[in-house]
């Protein structure tokens, strides 16, 4: 049975683990230096952006009257579908992004025996049933994977957490503030936090605006503090490595019981599932709004998760997809779009809409 | 569609039978310790393994590359299994090897996906060959063991524990630089001789065991061992340390950097002969604590002042509490760290338990 | 016919005719102050010594009575016999129901209505304790296939007029009777429109047990939203928190709904005892839960795919074990799965007198002789016997976990520890998007109520504390009637 609502709590916290799934990309290049204190500063500092970022798309949702922003658009004519499709075309490259990123971590790091491309496959069929089941299932799958995120996360940073020394700990911005402004875009890019607050926003029921800063709050709180970590417990050694996250992981160790690095990496794999499967039934509904079939068609959700599946698969294939797909900058720009440009859109068309038609009854 | 699932179940399990061509764990070699020695090509690489549990670590190869890596991967040509570093123990480092410069060989063990930055590291008085085939009682000393050898130190306070990620962290740390412990083979297996101390990735100098104490107490990392303290009135007492801490403040005088290292340990009296008097445990205590300051006074002298090493992580701590300096000043730190002035005070604190109840034989 | 004849010889003919060549059909013809009567039952399922007794012998001595006809017959009715169970009846197809469910039934020549009788004397057997569902500290009797003992077995427990058993009928042929047990007040009336319309959808001509109506009432899924049990204690405690039991005539289970997932961990000893030894076991279970379902899966994917998070001894071990035996780990692994699957269904279906033989073959022969012959390796054999015996921890859920080993086995084996992470996150994406009447099956551990969910979930809670709240199965987090 379909589900389509959801509470604010399962909302936020399905999308907060979505976001710190991305924490395991966190890297000296993609930072912009080694100096990865800076970028934990650089990380609250971008969240706080994003909430002012997000201001536009709350206006809009508010003046909406209960529509989600791609519902909004098209009642403003047809430029108004530029919004929902906008919206589908993020959703499906930061799903593709966060899977090719995921399979060249596994390549690179854990040279599996069998086909890293299958894994990715897997993921994308788990996150595809969930969102088949709909957004509810999704959404309380969500709060089970936070728990085990927690406590699985915990056991393995807290045990790596022995190893923290304050003498690896760096002065902030020694070498100015270049690093804090190279890694800003970071942060806000990884996550389709406001394409999936446009879209399902209307389907959640609470305070959402409690629920959008707690996940601001959390997220910051636990991004930077991971970074402190991983800088206390590796020290410059971290910038040595494309993963220093994951390796904070394999210093994990009690006694007998080593490398639970892949233990990790399969909480961490939990947390992209669900990014995946918000993000696959966000796109439902964006097709729902293009008008694409009658009611949400099941059809455009098998079509949106095999475009994130070879997006995945060519991003890890290719060097240079890589490059657009994995570069923060470019996908800053995109989540600025989705968060700023795409409801200012659909607030202007969504206006122009209804001083043309008399008020109706809102159908669902 | 439940004919589709069904179907491919039944492939699925078919095809699991088989196996479907996984490596099986007695088809890896599962190294557990390795040894690099420069060869007149590259490097020759000494690798010990286990195949059963009893036997732990009874397989010794020699292997040789242009790389270390290469010649790990040519052991395939000689035993036809697959060489599995995540139980990898220890990484030995030939002294020749040292002198030329880890940086070629280190890349490896940071880079590859399957090495472990936990992995403990020492130097090799002659050879890692010789060290790894080193035996007792005829048999291969056991890789456990010489592991220990190096997280021993917490328990004898004179050999330092130290891993690749410490190592890496030394050689990349602001003016800082690595130390490694020196293991030498002998009859009856392999012991610690000291604590090496590099400049960059090549090794510079050693330290005798007691300047490793010294280095030890200096840098807070001492935890335990036996001090013995001899002198006309005291006689010989060995005094057992616990607790041991230290801190640096840094000050800036008129001649240029100065650095207060406060060492404090408390101690058991574990055994004594001759000596006493009204005067013994505060004379004990003072002599004590000047010979721990002596070690580590000796330490500075040799690695810091002489041979301009910053082993104690004085660089980094004017880094980072005097930025500002730092950036003005760090780049001739060589110069600084062997004019600046170093001074040890250690405390040693002796439990007096024993005073009025233990008389001893002296 | 759909109606009783006013004539005698019309109904005998019709009757004879129905249960012609039914040899248990028995038809005493007599005389009643000049009328013509028959009396009709069945042999084997009516007392004969009730029905002589007080249907016979009080006819047969009967004095002065009215001639013919409703006098007759109300004179009868109302001045000769004693019978408890009584009434008139005139439909033919609720005549011959009555007759196949144990009445015996009078009818009279000239009139339209028939009496009959709850006469049954068929043997049921006495309430043993229940196989399945052994408790410590519970009672000791169970069901039995009367549905009528047991409607008696929960009226017992429960003196409430609020205590309602609907009943309702199930097969086409067998026409087995129901009853649905709920308090009047707690049960949502949403919930019983359910059962009743899911109900109307069982087209099956026969119900020989409770797992033919399962099927019609659950919407799916790995894991059922409909529980069973064969103990009265449990069906009142139940049904005080809304719940509705089904109980079903010749089946010695009551069927329960809605069923939520953590209902699979909680048994009646649990509140028997004191609330930490409660928590500590039902913790067990849950861990027991995973550990059977995971472990295999899990033990293929690490020695296979993952071996460097073995700690070295036992790496060791392992690596020495497979060495001397001829099949890799996950095909030993399976085989070995298969042969205790064998053996767990020879255990049950063989008889008695061949059980220990099973005992002894099996324990030996794939316990200790395939070990020492090196055809499986003793690890392997370790793993499959723990994953047995925590499966039978939790009792209720053997079914879904004898499929589920096998699929995270697969997964394991392809896919390594992502392979059994992705089907974990995918078994409880099916526990979050399956619901029992409108219940969420995960209710209050997602959606989750910190207050239900340190009450009797994480947390069994002490009795001041179960004793207040009011929980109503309804109204669990997520449900149909309050919304997430």
């Amino acid at each position: 049975m379909e589900r389509t609502n959801i509470s604010t709590g399962q909302f936020f916290t399905a999308l907060f683990v979505s976001r710190i799934s991305a924490a395991i990309s966190l890297n000296a290049q993609y930072a912009g230096g080694g100096d990865l204190l800076d970028s934990a500063a650089s990380c609250l500092l971008a969240l706080a952006a994003s909430g002012l970022m997000a201001l536009p798309l709350w206006l809009a949702l508010r003046l909406g009257g209960g529509k989600s922003l791609p519902q909004l658009a098209v009642e403003g004519g047809w430029l108004g579908r530029l919004v929902p499709a906008y919206y589908l075309f993020f959703l499906v490259f930061s799903g593709g992004s966060a899977l090719g990123m995921f399979q060249v971590f596994l390549g690179d790091t854990m040279d599996p025996d069998f086909s890293s491309g299958l894994v990715s496959a897997a993921l994308l069929g788990v996150a595809l049933y969930g969102a088949l089941r709909g957004l509810e299932t999704v959404g309380r799958c969500g709060a089970c994977v936070f728990a085990a995120l927690v406590l699985g996360g915990g056991l393995v940073f807290g045990m790596a957490a022995v190893r923290f020394d304050p003498d690896n700990l760096e002065p902030l911005f020694y070498h100015g503030l270049g690093q804090t402004a190279r890694s800003f875009p970071l942060f806000l890019a990884r996550t389709s936090i406001f394409a999936e607050m446009a879209v399902l926003l209307p389907q959640v029921k609470g305070r959402r605006a409690l629920g959008f800063g707690g996940w601001l709050a959390g997220t910051g709180l636990f991004l930077s503090g991971l970074l402190v970590l991983v800088v206390g417990c590796l020290g410059r050694y971290a910038s040595t490595q494309n993963f220093p996250v994951y390796v904070l992981a394999s210093l994990s160790q009690v006694r007998s019981l080593r490398r639970l690095d892949a233990l990790f990496t399969g909480l961490w794999m939990m947390g992209l599932i669900i990014q995946l499967a918000m993000g696959l039934y966000a796109c439902r509904v964006c097709f729902r709004t293009l008008g694409l079939g009658k009611k949400e068609p099941r059809w455009s959700l098998w079509l949106a998760a095999g475009a994130m599946l070879g997006l995945g698969l060519l991003t890890a294939g290719s060097t240079g997809l890589q490059g657009l797909t994995l570069n923060p900058n470019s996908l800053a720009w995109w989540a600025a779009g989705a968060g700023t440009l795409a409801p200012l859109l659909a607030l202007v068309l969504g206006l122009r809409g209804k001083g043309k038609k008399p008020p109706q009854k809102e159908k669902r | 569609m439940r004919k589709a699932i069904t179907l491919l179940l039944g492939l699925a399990l078919a095809a699991s039978l088989s196996g479907c061509g996984y490596p099986e764990l007695y088809e890896r070699i599962l190294v557990h310790g390795i040894g690099v020695d420069l060869a007149p090509e590259g490097y020759r690489v000494t690798v010990r393994s286990s195949s059963s549990a009893e036997d732990e670590g009874e397989e010794l190869f020699t292997c040789q590359g242009e790389t270390v890596l290469e010649a790990l991967s040519s052991l395939s040509l000689s035993t036809g299994r697959e060489p599995f570093y995540s139980h990898n123990y220890l990484v030995v480092f030939g002294q020749e090897c040292a002198r030329q410069g880890l940086d070629r060989c280190l890349d490896f063990f940071i880079r590859y996906y399957n090495t472990r930055p936990a992995v403990s590291v020492f130097l090799a008085e002659d050879t890692a060959e010789a060290v790894l085939s080193a035996e007792r009682d005829g048999k291969l000393l056991k890789m456990s063991q010489l592991e220990a050898l190096g997280s021993g130190g917490r328990y004898n306070g004179q050999s330092a524990h130290v891993e690749l990620l410490d190592f890496v962290n030394g050689v990349l740390r602001e003016g800082g630089s690595p130390v490694m412990p020196v293991l030498a083979a002998e009859e009856g297996g392999a012991r610690v001789t000291g604590t090496a101390y590099f400049e960059g990735c090549r090794l510079k100098s050693t330290l005798n065991l007691d300047q490793s104490r010294g280095y030890l107490a200096a840098s807070d990392q001492l935890e335990e061992g036996e001090l013995v303290v001899s002198a006309p009135e005291l006689g010989v007492v060995t005094l057992s340390l616990k607790e041991a801490s230290s801190r640096c403040r840094t000050s800036q005088v008129e001649e240029g950097l100065g650095f207060t290292i406060e060492v404090q340990a408390e101690a058991d009296v574990s055994a004594k002969s001759g000596g006493g008097g009204a005067d013994f445990y505060p004379q004990l205590e003072q002599a004590a604590g000047q010979l721990l300051a002596q070690q580590a006074e000796s330490a500075i002298r040799q690695a810091v002042v002489e041979d301009r090493c910053d082993i104690f992580g004085f660089g980094n701590q004017l880094y980072r509490q005097s930025p500002g300096y730092w950036r003005e000043n760090g780049a001739n730190w060589k110069e600084q760290m062997a004019s600046a002035s170093y001074q040890v005070q250690a405390r040693v604190k002796v439990r007096r338990l024993e005073e009025e109840t233990l008389q001893g034989l002296g | 016919m759909e109606k009783l004849s006013a004539q005698l010889d019309e109904n005998k003919r019709y009757l004879q005719g129905q249960f012609e060549n039914a040899m248990d059909f028995m038809m005493r013809e007599m005389e009643l102050a000049g009328t013509e009567a028959a009396l009709f039952a069945l042999d084997g399922l009516v007392s004969k010594q009730t029905v002589t007794l007080s249907i016979l012998n009080p006819l047969m001595e009967a004095g002065d009575l009215p001639g013919q006809g409703e006098a007759l017959l109300q004179a009868i009715e109302r001045r000769v016999l004693g019978s408890v169970e009584q009434k008139r009846e005139s439909r033919m197809d609720q005549l011959l129901l009555l007759l196949m469910s144990g009445f015996a039934v009078l009818c009279l020549d000239g009139c339209g209505e028939a009496l009959v009788f709850g006469v049954q004397g068929f043997d049921t057997r006495g309430p043993d304790e229940p196989q399945n569902e052994v408790m410590q500290r519970g009672a000791k009797d169970g069901f039995t296939e009367s549905y009528q003992n047991n409607i008696s077995m929960i009226r017992r427990r429960m003196k409430t007029t609020a205590l309602k058993f609907e009943k309702a009928q199930v097969g086409g042929q067998s026409h087995t009777p129901l009853a649905l047990c709920y308090l009047e007040g707690v049960a949502s009336p949403r919930i019983l429109e359910q059962i009743r319309q899911r109900l109307k959808t069982y087209d099956l001509d026969t119900a020989l047990g409770a797992g033919y109506l399962t099927g019609f009432l659950e919407r799916g899924g790995v894991f059922s939203g409909v529980g069973v049990t064969e103990r009265p204690d449990v069906v009142c405690g139940k049904i005080e928190e809304g719940r509705v039991a089904i109980l079903m005539e010749g089946t010695p289970t009551a069927i329960l709904v809605p069923f939520l997932f953590v209902e699979n961990f909680q048994t009646l000893d649990d509140y028997l005892t004191r609330p930490f030894y409660g928590t500590f076991i039902r913790w067990l279970k849950y861990v027991a839960f995973f550990l059977s379902v995971l472990l295999p899966g899990l033990y293929v994917a690490i020695a296979t795919h993952h071996p460097e998070m073995l700690p070295e001894a036992l790496l060791l071990k392992i690596a020495e074990s497979e060495a001397q035996t001829p099949f890799p780990v996950m095909a030993e692994t399976l085989i070995l799965y298969f042969l205790y699957e064998v053996l767990r269904e020879a255990g049950l279906r063989a008889p008695r007198s061949l059980s220990a033989t099973v005992s002894i073959v099996g324990g030996l022969v794939v316990g200790d002789t395939a070990v020492s012959a090196g055809l499986v390796s003793a690890p392997s054999l370790m793993v499959v016997a723990l994953t047995a015996i925590a499966g039978y921890a939790v009792p209720r859920l053997y079914e879904p976990l004898a499929l589920l080993r096998l699929a995270f086995l697969l997964a394991g084996n392809f896919l390594g520890v992502w392979g059994v992470t992705a089907g974990l996150v995918l078994l409880v994406m099916d526990l979050c998007g399956t619901d029992s009447f409108g219940v969420p099956l995960l209710s209050a551990a997602s959606p989750f109520s910190r207050r239900l969910a340190f009450r009797d979930v994480f947390v069994r809670a002490g009795w001041q504390r179960l004793a207040h709240g009011g929980v109503r199965v309804q109204r669990m987090p997520g449900s149909q009637e309050i919304g997430e």
